[in-house]
Protein backbone atom coordinates (compact mmCIF):
# COMPACT_ATOMS: atom_id res chain seq x y z
CA UNK A 1 0.00 0.00 0.00
CA UNK A 2 2.91 2.33 0.80
CA UNK A 3 4.39 1.87 -2.68
CA UNK A 4 0.99 2.40 -4.25
CA UNK A 5 0.47 5.63 -2.35
CA UNK A 6 3.93 6.78 -3.39
CA UNK A 7 3.01 5.88 -7.00
CA UNK A 8 -0.26 7.86 -6.84
CA UNK A 9 1.35 10.90 -5.23
CA UNK A 10 4.20 10.81 -7.73
CA UNK A 11 1.60 10.91 -10.51
CA UNK A 12 -0.33 13.69 -8.76
CA UNK A 13 2.73 15.88 -8.35
CA UNK A 14 3.65 15.40 -12.01
CA UNK A 15 0.10 15.78 -13.32
CA UNK A 16 -0.06 18.94 -15.43
CA UNK A 17 -3.84 19.07 -15.13
CA UNK A 18 -3.47 19.46 -11.36
CA UNK A 19 -1.51 22.68 -11.75
CA UNK A 20 -3.69 23.94 -14.58
CA UNK A 21 -6.87 23.33 -12.57
CA UNK A 22 -5.29 24.96 -9.53
CA UNK A 23 -4.24 28.00 -11.57
CA UNK A 24 -7.71 28.32 -13.11
CA UNK A 25 -9.34 28.01 -9.67
CA UNK A 26 -7.17 30.69 -8.11
CA UNK A 27 -7.42 32.88 -11.20
CA UNK A 28 -11.21 32.65 -11.07
CA UNK A 29 -11.18 33.79 -7.42
CA UNK A 30 -9.20 36.89 -8.36
CA UNK A 31 -11.42 37.59 -11.39
CA UNK A 32 -14.54 37.15 -9.25
CA UNK A 33 -13.23 39.59 -6.64
CA UNK A 34 -12.21 42.05 -9.35
CA UNK A 35 -15.70 41.80 -10.88
CA UNK A 36 -17.34 42.54 -7.51
CA UNK A 37 -14.97 45.46 -7.08
CA UNK A 38 -15.94 46.87 -10.48
CA UNK A 39 -19.67 46.40 -9.82
CA UNK A 40 -19.47 48.32 -6.56
CA UNK A 41 -16.89 50.82 -7.77
CA UNK A 42 -19.49 53.55 -8.21
CA UNK A 43 -21.37 52.75 -5.00
CA UNK A 44 -20.77 54.99 -2.05
CA UNK A 45 -20.74 52.11 0.40
CA UNK A 46 -19.65 48.53 -0.08
CA UNK A 47 -22.15 45.77 0.82
CA UNK A 48 -21.43 44.46 4.32
CA UNK A 49 -20.55 41.01 2.90
CA UNK A 50 -17.60 42.36 0.94
CA UNK A 51 -14.66 41.76 3.22
CA UNK A 52 -11.83 39.27 3.58
CA UNK A 53 -13.64 37.04 6.11
CA UNK A 54 -16.85 36.74 4.10
CA UNK A 55 -14.89 36.23 0.92
CA UNK A 56 -13.06 33.38 2.68
CA UNK A 57 -16.25 31.83 4.04
CA UNK A 58 -18.04 31.90 0.68
CA UNK A 59 -15.05 30.83 -1.44
CA UNK A 60 -15.45 27.06 -1.06
CA UNK A 61 -19.22 26.85 -1.29
CA UNK A 62 -19.23 28.64 -4.65
CA UNK A 63 -19.49 26.68 -7.88
CA UNK A 64 -15.91 27.28 -9.07
CA UNK A 65 -14.17 24.81 -6.77
CA UNK A 66 -16.77 22.12 -7.47
CA UNK A 67 -16.44 22.68 -11.21
CA UNK A 68 -12.66 22.45 -11.05
CA UNK A 69 -12.83 19.28 -8.94
CA UNK A 70 -15.38 17.88 -11.39
CA UNK A 71 -12.81 18.28 -14.15
CA UNK A 72 -9.63 17.38 -12.30
CA UNK A 73 -10.79 14.23 -10.50
CA UNK A 74 -11.95 12.39 -13.66
CA UNK A 75 -8.76 13.48 -15.46
CA UNK A 76 -6.60 12.08 -12.68
CA UNK A 77 -8.59 8.95 -11.89
CA UNK A 78 -9.57 7.83 -15.39
CA UNK A 79 -6.08 8.14 -16.87
CA UNK A 80 -5.07 4.68 -15.66
CA UNK A 81 -8.25 3.09 -16.94
CA UNK A 82 -8.15 4.81 -20.34
CA UNK A 83 -4.46 4.12 -21.02
CA UNK A 84 -4.69 0.60 -19.57
CA UNK A 85 -1.86 1.32 -17.12
CA UNK A 86 -4.11 -0.02 -14.35
CA UNK A 87 -3.18 -3.45 -15.74
CA UNK A 88 0.49 -2.81 -14.98
CA UNK A 89 -0.51 -2.25 -11.35
CA UNK A 90 -2.92 -5.17 -11.01
CA UNK A 91 -0.60 -7.65 -12.68
CA UNK A 92 2.10 -6.70 -10.16
CA UNK A 93 -0.01 -8.19 -7.41
CA UNK A 94 -1.67 -5.12 -5.95
CA UNK A 95 -5.24 -5.81 -4.91
CA UNK A 96 -8.22 -3.91 -6.23
CA UNK A 97 -8.93 -2.64 -2.71
CA UNK A 98 -5.40 -1.25 -2.32
CA UNK A 99 -5.63 0.44 -5.72
CA UNK A 100 -9.07 1.86 -4.93
CA UNK A 101 -8.02 3.37 -1.61
CA UNK A 102 -4.64 4.66 -2.76
CA UNK A 103 -6.32 6.55 -5.59
CA UNK A 104 -9.04 7.83 -3.23
CA UNK A 105 -6.46 9.05 -0.72
CA UNK A 106 -4.53 10.85 -3.48
CA UNK A 107 -7.74 12.46 -4.75
CA UNK A 108 -8.76 13.57 -1.26
CA UNK A 109 -5.29 15.02 -0.65
CA UNK A 110 -5.49 16.93 -3.92
CA UNK A 111 -8.89 18.17 -2.82
CA UNK A 112 -7.49 19.34 0.54
CA UNK A 113 -4.66 21.20 -1.22
CA UNK A 114 -7.06 22.88 -3.63
CA UNK A 115 -9.56 23.78 -0.89
CA UNK A 116 -6.97 25.17 1.50
CA UNK A 117 -5.30 27.20 -1.27
CA UNK A 118 -8.72 28.38 -2.42
CA UNK A 119 -9.50 29.58 1.11
CA UNK A 120 -6.09 31.21 1.55
CA UNK A 121 -6.23 33.04 -1.78
CA UNK A 122 -9.86 34.11 -1.20
CA UNK A 123 -8.88 35.62 2.15
CA UNK A 124 -5.81 37.30 0.69
CA UNK A 125 -7.76 38.72 -2.26
CA UNK A 126 -10.50 39.92 0.10
CA UNK A 127 -7.87 41.53 2.27
CA UNK A 128 -6.30 43.33 -0.70
CA UNK A 129 -9.60 44.53 -2.19
CA UNK A 130 -11.76 45.24 0.85
CA UNK A 131 -9.80 44.78 4.06
CA UNK A 132 -10.78 42.70 7.09
CA UNK A 133 -14.23 44.27 7.60
CA UNK A 134 -16.02 44.31 10.91
CA UNK A 135 -16.14 40.59 11.57
CA UNK A 136 -13.42 38.86 13.52
CA UNK A 137 -11.89 35.46 12.94
CA UNK A 138 -12.84 33.15 15.81
CA UNK A 139 -12.85 29.47 16.65
CA UNK A 140 -16.39 29.26 15.25
CA UNK A 141 -15.18 30.24 11.81
CA UNK A 142 -12.44 27.62 12.01
CA UNK A 143 -15.11 24.99 12.74
CA UNK A 144 -17.17 26.18 9.78
CA UNK A 145 -14.13 26.10 7.51
CA UNK A 146 -13.26 22.57 8.62
CA UNK A 147 -16.84 21.53 7.99
CA UNK A 148 -16.64 23.15 4.53
CA UNK A 149 -13.51 21.16 3.88
CA UNK A 150 -15.32 17.98 4.87
CA UNK A 151 -18.21 18.81 2.54
CA UNK A 152 -15.71 19.39 -0.29
CA UNK A 153 -14.11 16.02 0.48
CA UNK A 154 -17.56 14.42 0.31
CA UNK A 155 -18.18 16.03 -3.08
CA UNK A 156 -14.74 14.81 -4.20
CA UNK A 157 -15.56 11.28 -3.11
CA UNK A 158 -18.79 11.50 -5.14
CA UNK A 159 -16.76 12.60 -8.19
CA UNK A 160 -14.27 9.82 -7.45
CA UNK A 161 -17.10 7.31 -7.36
CA UNK A 162 -18.41 8.57 -10.71
CA UNK A 163 -14.93 8.40 -12.25
CA UNK A 164 -14.11 4.89 -10.99
CA UNK A 165 -17.46 3.52 -12.08
CA UNK A 166 -17.46 5.13 -15.55
CA UNK A 167 -13.69 4.86 -16.20
CA UNK A 168 -14.00 7.17 -19.20
CA UNK A 169 -12.58 10.68 -18.86
CA UNK A 170 -15.07 12.55 -21.05
CA UNK A 171 -18.14 10.81 -19.70
CA UNK A 172 -17.01 11.18 -16.10
CA UNK A 173 -16.33 14.94 -16.50
CA UNK A 174 -19.75 15.42 -18.09
CA UNK A 175 -21.51 13.51 -15.32
CA UNK A 176 -19.52 15.24 -12.56
CA UNK A 177 -20.48 18.64 -13.93
CA UNK A 178 -24.10 17.91 -14.77
CA UNK A 179 -25.24 15.34 -12.19
CA UNK A 180 -25.01 17.59 -9.09
CA UNK A 181 -27.01 20.27 -10.88
CA UNK A 182 -29.65 17.85 -12.13
CA UNK A 183 -29.95 16.04 -8.80
CA UNK A 184 -30.33 19.39 -7.00
CA UNK A 185 -33.21 20.32 -9.29
CA UNK A 186 -34.83 16.87 -8.97
CA UNK A 187 -34.70 17.01 -5.18
CA UNK A 188 -36.18 20.52 -5.14
CA UNK A 189 -38.98 19.36 -7.44
CA UNK A 190 -39.52 16.33 -5.22
CA UNK A 191 -39.84 18.61 -2.19
CA UNK A 192 -42.43 20.70 -4.03
CA UNK A 193 -44.36 17.63 -5.13
CA UNK A 194 -44.32 16.00 -1.71
CA UNK A 195 -45.22 19.27 0.02
CA UNK A 196 -43.60 17.86 3.14
CA UNK A 197 -42.63 20.60 5.57
CA UNK A 198 -40.92 18.48 8.19
CA UNK A 199 -38.27 16.93 5.95
CA UNK A 200 -36.76 18.76 2.99
CA UNK A 201 -35.00 16.24 0.73
CA UNK A 202 -32.99 18.98 -0.96
CA UNK A 203 -31.61 19.93 2.46
CA UNK A 204 -29.77 16.62 2.52
CA UNK A 205 -28.16 17.15 -0.87
CA UNK A 206 -24.44 17.63 -0.38
CA UNK A 207 -24.35 20.97 -2.21
CA UNK A 208 -27.08 22.31 0.05
CA UNK A 209 -25.03 21.22 3.03
CA UNK A 210 -22.14 23.22 1.60
CA UNK A 211 -24.27 26.25 0.79
CA UNK A 212 -25.53 26.34 4.38
CA UNK A 213 -21.94 26.91 5.50
CA UNK A 214 -21.18 29.87 3.26
CA UNK A 215 -21.39 32.59 5.86
CA UNK A 216 -19.30 33.46 8.90
CA UNK A 217 -22.25 32.83 11.19
CA UNK A 218 -23.76 29.33 11.05
CA UNK A 219 -26.12 27.87 13.65
CA UNK A 220 -24.79 24.89 15.60
CA UNK A 221 -27.65 22.67 14.35
CA UNK A 222 -26.93 23.57 10.77
CA UNK A 223 -23.23 22.88 11.27
CA UNK A 224 -24.02 19.49 12.78
CA UNK A 225 -26.42 18.63 9.97
CA UNK A 226 -23.84 19.56 7.31
CA UNK A 227 -21.17 17.58 9.12
CA UNK A 228 -23.31 14.45 9.30
CA UNK A 229 -24.47 14.84 5.70
CA UNK A 230 -20.85 15.13 4.53
CA UNK A 231 -19.79 12.07 6.52
CA UNK A 232 -22.74 10.09 5.17
CA UNK A 233 -21.89 11.06 1.58
CA UNK A 234 -18.24 10.12 2.11
CA UNK A 235 -19.19 6.72 3.48
CA UNK A 236 -21.95 5.95 0.98
CA UNK A 237 -20.10 7.06 -2.16
CA UNK A 238 -16.92 5.24 -1.11
CA UNK A 239 -18.72 2.02 -0.17
CA UNK A 240 -21.02 2.23 -3.21
CA UNK A 241 -18.28 2.74 -5.77
CA UNK A 242 -16.14 0.02 -4.19
CA UNK A 243 -19.10 -2.36 -4.32
CA UNK A 244 -19.61 -1.58 -8.01
CA UNK A 245 -16.00 -1.96 -9.12
CA UNK A 246 -14.60 -4.58 -6.73
CA UNK A 247 -14.85 -7.39 -9.26
CA UNK A 248 -14.15 -5.39 -12.39
CA UNK A 249 -11.79 -6.96 -14.87
CA UNK A 250 -9.07 -5.20 -16.80
CA UNK B 1 10.58 -30.39 -10.49
CA UNK B 2 9.96 -26.76 -9.59
CA UNK B 3 6.86 -25.28 -11.16
CA UNK B 4 6.42 -21.57 -11.66
CA UNK B 5 2.81 -21.94 -12.72
CA UNK B 6 0.26 -24.66 -12.39
CA UNK B 7 -3.38 -24.23 -13.25
CA UNK B 8 -6.05 -26.74 -12.52
CA UNK B 9 -9.30 -26.85 -14.44
CA UNK B 10 -9.08 -23.09 -15.01
CA UNK B 11 -12.30 -21.80 -16.53
CA UNK B 12 -13.58 -18.39 -17.54
CA UNK B 13 -17.11 -17.98 -18.72
CA UNK B 14 -18.73 -14.84 -20.13
CA UNK B 15 -22.44 -15.52 -20.00
CA UNK B 16 -22.98 -18.72 -21.92
CA UNK B 17 -19.65 -18.54 -23.72
CA UNK B 18 -16.53 -20.24 -22.39
CA UNK B 19 -13.45 -18.13 -23.09
CA UNK B 20 -11.24 -20.59 -21.22
CA UNK B 21 -12.43 -24.08 -20.39
CA UNK B 22 -10.87 -26.48 -17.93
CA UNK B 23 -7.27 -25.52 -18.64
CA UNK B 24 -4.72 -27.45 -16.60
CA UNK B 25 -1.23 -26.40 -17.56
CA UNK B 26 2.22 -26.41 -16.01
CA UNK B 27 5.21 -24.21 -16.60
CA UNK B 28 8.50 -25.38 -15.14
CA UNK B 29 11.16 -22.99 -13.85
CA UNK B 30 13.45 -21.85 -16.65
CA UNK B 31 11.08 -22.76 -19.47
CA UNK B 32 10.09 -20.54 -22.34
CA UNK B 33 6.50 -21.57 -22.82
CA UNK B 34 4.94 -20.57 -26.12
CA UNK B 35 1.21 -20.13 -26.35
CA UNK B 36 -0.29 -20.80 -29.75
CA UNK B 37 -3.88 -20.35 -30.78
CA UNK B 38 -6.04 -18.56 -33.27
CA UNK B 39 -7.50 -15.11 -32.59
CA UNK B 40 -10.13 -15.45 -29.90
CA UNK B 41 -8.88 -18.88 -28.84
CA UNK B 42 -8.50 -17.68 -25.24
CA UNK B 43 -4.75 -16.94 -25.00
CA UNK B 44 -5.10 -13.42 -23.66
CA UNK B 45 -7.96 -14.35 -21.33
CA UNK B 46 -5.86 -17.16 -19.90
CA UNK B 47 -2.95 -14.75 -19.39
CA UNK B 48 -5.29 -12.24 -17.73
CA UNK B 49 -6.49 -14.94 -15.36
CA UNK B 50 -2.93 -15.91 -14.50
CA UNK B 51 -2.03 -12.28 -13.87
CA UNK B 52 -5.11 -11.47 -11.80
CA UNK B 53 -6.54 -8.97 -14.27
CA UNK B 54 -9.57 -11.22 -14.66
CA UNK B 55 -11.20 -13.57 -12.20
CA UNK B 56 -11.72 -17.25 -12.97
CA UNK B 57 -15.22 -18.70 -12.98
CA UNK B 58 -13.78 -21.98 -11.79
CA UNK B 59 -10.45 -23.70 -11.20
CA UNK B 60 -7.27 -22.68 -9.46
CA UNK B 61 -3.93 -21.04 -10.14
CA UNK B 62 -0.77 -21.96 -8.29
CA UNK B 63 2.18 -19.60 -8.67
CA UNK B 64 5.72 -20.31 -7.47
CA UNK B 65 4.69 -23.52 -5.79
CA UNK B 66 1.65 -22.26 -3.93
CA UNK B 67 2.72 -18.83 -2.72
CA UNK B 68 -0.10 -16.34 -2.04
CA UNK B 69 -1.27 -15.23 -5.50
CA UNK B 70 -0.90 -11.50 -4.96
CA UNK B 71 2.51 -11.68 -3.33
CA UNK B 72 3.62 -14.11 -6.05
CA UNK B 73 2.58 -11.60 -8.68
CA UNK B 74 5.13 -9.14 -7.30
CA UNK B 75 7.65 -11.55 -8.88
CA UNK B 76 5.98 -11.44 -12.29
CA UNK B 77 6.39 -8.95 -15.13
CA UNK B 78 3.76 -8.69 -17.79
CA UNK B 79 2.80 -7.23 -21.12
CA UNK B 80 -0.86 -7.79 -21.92
CA UNK B 81 -2.39 -7.24 -25.37
CA UNK B 82 -1.17 -3.71 -26.05
CA UNK B 83 1.42 -1.35 -24.56
CA UNK B 84 -0.07 0.11 -21.39
CA UNK B 85 1.90 3.32 -20.98
CA UNK B 86 1.40 6.97 -20.05
CA UNK B 87 1.40 8.66 -23.42
CA UNK B 88 1.91 12.15 -22.00
CA UNK B 89 5.08 11.11 -20.21
CA UNK B 90 8.55 10.36 -21.48
CA UNK B 91 9.77 6.78 -21.69
CA UNK B 92 12.00 7.42 -18.68
CA UNK B 93 9.15 8.87 -16.64
CA UNK B 94 7.01 5.85 -17.52
CA UNK B 95 9.70 3.59 -16.12
CA UNK B 96 10.22 5.87 -13.14
CA UNK B 97 6.53 5.66 -12.23
CA UNK B 98 6.30 1.89 -12.39
CA UNK B 99 9.67 1.53 -10.71
CA UNK B 100 8.02 2.93 -7.59
CA UNK B 101 5.77 -0.13 -7.57
CA UNK B 102 8.57 -2.59 -8.18
CA UNK B 103 11.20 -0.93 -6.01
CA UNK B 104 13.79 -0.53 -8.77
CA UNK B 105 16.69 1.88 -8.31
CA UNK B 106 16.45 4.85 -10.63
CA UNK B 107 20.00 4.07 -11.84
CA UNK B 108 18.71 0.85 -13.39
CA UNK B 109 16.14 2.61 -15.55
CA UNK B 110 18.65 3.87 -18.10
CA UNK B 111 20.00 0.32 -18.43
CA UNK B 112 16.51 -1.04 -19.07
CA UNK B 113 15.93 1.62 -21.72
CA UNK B 114 19.21 0.61 -23.35
CA UNK B 115 18.27 -3.05 -23.15
CA UNK B 116 15.01 -2.52 -25.02
CA UNK B 117 16.61 -0.21 -27.55
CA UNK B 118 15.19 3.09 -26.32
CA UNK B 119 18.38 4.48 -24.83
CA UNK B 120 18.48 7.46 -27.17
CA UNK B 121 14.81 8.43 -26.87
CA UNK B 122 14.34 8.13 -23.13
CA UNK B 123 13.23 11.73 -22.81
CA UNK B 124 10.83 11.67 -25.74
CA UNK B 125 7.11 11.53 -25.00
CA UNK B 126 5.78 7.98 -25.30
CA UNK B 127 2.75 9.28 -27.19
CA UNK B 128 5.05 10.22 -30.07
CA UNK B 129 6.50 6.72 -30.29
CA UNK B 130 5.77 4.29 -33.10
CA UNK B 131 3.92 1.08 -32.21
CA UNK B 132 7.20 -0.80 -32.12
CA UNK B 133 8.77 1.72 -29.76
CA UNK B 134 5.72 1.63 -27.49
CA UNK B 135 5.99 -2.14 -27.49
CA UNK B 136 9.65 -1.89 -26.47
CA UNK B 137 8.75 0.48 -23.67
CA UNK B 138 6.02 -1.90 -22.47
CA UNK B 139 8.58 -4.71 -22.44
CA UNK B 140 10.90 -2.42 -20.46
CA UNK B 141 8.10 -1.87 -17.92
CA UNK B 142 7.58 -5.64 -17.72
CA UNK B 143 11.29 -6.06 -16.96
CA UNK B 144 11.13 -3.76 -13.92
CA UNK B 145 11.58 -5.40 -10.55
CA UNK B 146 13.79 -8.23 -11.82
CA UNK B 147 10.83 -10.56 -12.46
CA UNK B 148 11.39 -14.29 -12.24
CA UNK B 149 8.47 -14.98 -14.53
CA UNK B 150 7.58 -12.87 -17.56
CA UNK B 151 4.20 -13.13 -19.24
CA UNK B 152 4.34 -11.53 -22.66
CA UNK B 153 1.27 -11.37 -24.86
CA UNK B 154 2.31 -10.77 -28.47
CA UNK B 155 5.56 -9.04 -27.45
CA UNK B 156 6.90 -8.62 -30.98
CA UNK B 157 3.77 -7.05 -32.40
CA UNK B 158 4.67 -4.01 -34.46
CA UNK B 159 8.42 -4.60 -34.29
CA UNK B 160 10.62 -4.47 -37.37
CA UNK B 161 12.85 -7.50 -38.13
CA UNK B 162 15.79 -5.94 -36.32
CA UNK B 163 13.57 -5.20 -33.35
CA UNK B 164 12.24 -8.75 -33.34
CA UNK B 165 15.78 -10.07 -33.19
CA UNK B 166 16.74 -7.66 -30.40
CA UNK B 167 13.76 -8.70 -28.28
CA UNK B 168 14.43 -12.36 -29.02
CA UNK B 169 18.02 -11.87 -27.85
CA UNK B 170 16.82 -10.12 -24.68
CA UNK B 171 14.43 -13.00 -23.94
CA UNK B 172 17.11 -15.61 -24.54
CA UNK B 173 19.68 -13.72 -22.48
CA UNK B 174 17.29 -13.31 -19.54
CA UNK B 175 16.32 -16.97 -19.77
CA UNK B 176 19.82 -18.34 -20.07
CA UNK B 177 21.75 -15.95 -17.85
CA UNK B 178 19.20 -15.14 -15.18
CA UNK B 179 16.93 -18.16 -15.37
CA UNK B 180 13.82 -16.09 -16.06
CA UNK B 181 10.81 -18.19 -17.01
CA UNK B 182 8.64 -16.99 -19.88
CA UNK B 183 5.08 -17.44 -21.04
CA UNK B 184 4.84 -15.93 -24.52
CA UNK B 185 2.07 -15.83 -27.05
CA UNK B 186 2.70 -14.87 -30.64
CA UNK B 187 1.23 -15.28 -34.06
CA UNK B 188 4.69 -15.31 -35.57
CA UNK B 189 5.18 -19.04 -35.21
CA UNK B 190 8.57 -19.18 -36.85
CA UNK B 191 9.84 -16.55 -34.43
CA UNK B 192 8.33 -18.41 -31.53
CA UNK B 193 9.98 -21.64 -32.64
CA UNK B 194 13.40 -19.99 -32.32
CA UNK B 195 13.12 -19.57 -28.56
CA UNK B 196 10.35 -21.71 -27.14
CA UNK B 197 11.10 -24.83 -25.10
CA UNK B 198 7.49 -25.93 -24.56
CA UNK B 199 4.38 -25.22 -26.56
CA UNK B 200 0.77 -24.98 -25.43
CA UNK B 201 -1.83 -25.14 -28.15
CA UNK B 202 -5.16 -23.62 -27.27
CA UNK B 203 -8.34 -23.95 -29.30
CA UNK B 204 -11.74 -22.53 -28.38
CA UNK B 205 -10.58 -21.98 -24.81
CA UNK B 206 -9.34 -25.54 -24.39
CA UNK B 207 -5.66 -26.42 -24.08
CA UNK B 208 -5.53 -29.21 -26.61
CA UNK B 209 -1.84 -30.00 -26.38
CA UNK B 210 1.29 -29.28 -24.35
CA UNK B 211 4.41 -30.40 -26.11
CA UNK B 212 8.11 -29.77 -25.64
CA UNK B 213 10.20 -28.42 -28.51
CA UNK B 214 12.11 -31.72 -29.02
CA UNK B 215 8.82 -33.66 -29.00
CA UNK B 216 7.38 -31.27 -31.51
CA UNK B 217 10.47 -31.54 -33.65
CA UNK B 218 10.09 -35.30 -33.63
CA UNK B 219 6.44 -35.05 -34.53
CA UNK B 220 7.23 -32.63 -37.33
CA UNK B 221 9.63 -35.14 -38.93
CA UNK B 222 6.97 -35.91 -41.38
CA UNK B 223 8.28 -38.34 -44.01
CA UNK B 224 11.24 -39.64 -45.95
CA UNK B 225 11.62 -38.50 -49.51
CA UNK B 226 13.33 -41.10 -51.69
CA UNK B 227 14.47 -40.32 -55.24
CA UNK B 228 15.74 -43.43 -57.05
CA UNK B 229 16.14 -44.80 -60.56
CA UNK B 230 13.52 -47.54 -60.03
CA UNK B 231 10.60 -46.28 -57.97
CA UNK B 232 8.26 -49.31 -58.53
CA UNK B 233 11.00 -51.70 -57.34
CA UNK B 234 11.74 -49.38 -54.38
CA UNK B 235 8.07 -49.38 -53.43
CA UNK B 236 7.92 -53.19 -53.68
CA UNK B 237 10.95 -53.52 -51.40
CA UNK B 238 9.60 -51.09 -48.83
CA UNK B 239 6.25 -52.90 -48.74
CA UNK B 240 8.16 -55.74 -47.12
CA UNK B 241 9.16 -53.42 -44.27
CA UNK B 242 6.00 -51.45 -43.64
CA UNK B 243 2.34 -51.17 -44.47
CA UNK B 244 1.39 -50.10 -47.98
CA UNK B 245 -0.57 -47.09 -46.75
CA UNK B 246 2.67 -45.43 -45.52
CA UNK B 247 4.07 -45.39 -49.04
CA UNK B 248 3.13 -42.80 -51.60
CA UNK B 249 4.53 -42.28 -55.05
CA UNK B 250 4.45 -39.03 -56.94
CA UNK B 251 6.57 -36.49 -58.86
CA UNK B 252 9.05 -39.27 -59.69
CA UNK B 253 9.76 -39.80 -55.97
CA UNK B 254 8.62 -42.06 -53.20
CA UNK B 255 7.35 -40.65 -49.90
CA UNK B 256 7.60 -42.91 -46.87
CA UNK B 257 5.54 -41.94 -43.83
CA UNK B 258 6.98 -44.60 -41.55
CA UNK B 259 10.47 -45.75 -40.54
CA UNK B 260 11.68 -42.16 -40.58
CA UNK B 261 14.43 -43.03 -38.09
CA UNK B 262 15.61 -45.93 -40.27
CA UNK B 263 16.91 -44.02 -43.28
CA UNK B 264 20.35 -45.72 -43.10
CA UNK B 265 18.76 -49.19 -43.12
CA UNK B 266 16.50 -48.28 -46.04
CA UNK B 267 19.42 -46.85 -47.99
CA UNK B 268 21.42 -50.06 -47.46
CA UNK B 269 18.47 -52.20 -48.49
CA UNK B 270 17.94 -50.28 -51.72
CA UNK B 271 21.64 -50.22 -52.62
CA UNK B 272 21.93 -53.96 -51.89
CA UNK B 273 19.13 -54.53 -54.40
CA UNK B 274 20.89 -52.54 -57.10
CA UNK B 275 18.78 -49.43 -56.83
CA UNK B 276 20.61 -46.15 -57.34
CA UNK B 277 19.41 -43.68 -54.70
CA UNK B 278 19.92 -40.06 -55.70
CA UNK B 279 18.10 -38.51 -52.70
CA UNK B 280 17.09 -39.77 -49.30
CA UNK B 281 15.97 -37.00 -46.98
CA UNK B 282 13.84 -36.49 -43.89
CA UNK B 283 11.29 -33.85 -44.73
CA UNK B 284 9.76 -31.91 -41.85
CA UNK B 285 6.50 -30.07 -41.46
CA UNK B 286 6.86 -26.50 -40.26
CA UNK B 287 5.43 -25.40 -36.92
CA UNK B 288 2.81 -23.57 -38.93
CA UNK B 289 1.77 -26.74 -40.74
CA UNK B 290 1.70 -28.68 -37.49
CA UNK B 291 -0.28 -25.92 -35.81
CA UNK B 292 -2.81 -25.73 -38.65
CA UNK B 293 -3.16 -29.49 -38.59
CA UNK B 294 -3.88 -29.44 -34.85
CA UNK B 295 -6.31 -26.58 -35.33
CA UNK B 296 -8.20 -28.78 -37.71
CA UNK B 297 -7.67 -26.80 -40.89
Amino acid sequence: MGKLLHFEFHKLIRQKSFYICLAVLLGMLVVSAETSQLIYADSETLPPTLNALDNLMSSVSGSVLKMILGVFIPLFVCEDFVSGTIRNVITRGYTRLEIFFSKLIAVLCACVIMTVLCMAVAYLVGLIFWGTGEGSFTGEQVKILLCQLLVTLAISSLFYAISTVLQKTGGAIAVCLVLPMVLGIILTLADTALAEKEIQLSGYWIESAGAALSSADVAADELKKSLLTALAYLAVTTAGSWFLIRKREY
Amino acid sequence: MEYILRTKNLTKQFGEKFAVRGVSMQIRKGEIYGFIGKNGAGKTTLMRLILGAAMPTDGSIELFGGEDENSARHRIGALLEYPCIYKNCSALENLRRFAILTGNDTDELEDILELVGLGKVGNKKAGQFSLGMKQRLAIGIALLGHPEFLVLDEPINGLDPAGIKEIRDVILALNQKKGVTFLISSHLLDELSKIVTTYGIIKDGVLIEQITAPELQAKCRHHLKIAADDIPKTAALLECLTDKRYIKVGDGCLYLYDLIDKSDRINRLLVNHGIRVSELAVQTASLEEYFLERMGK
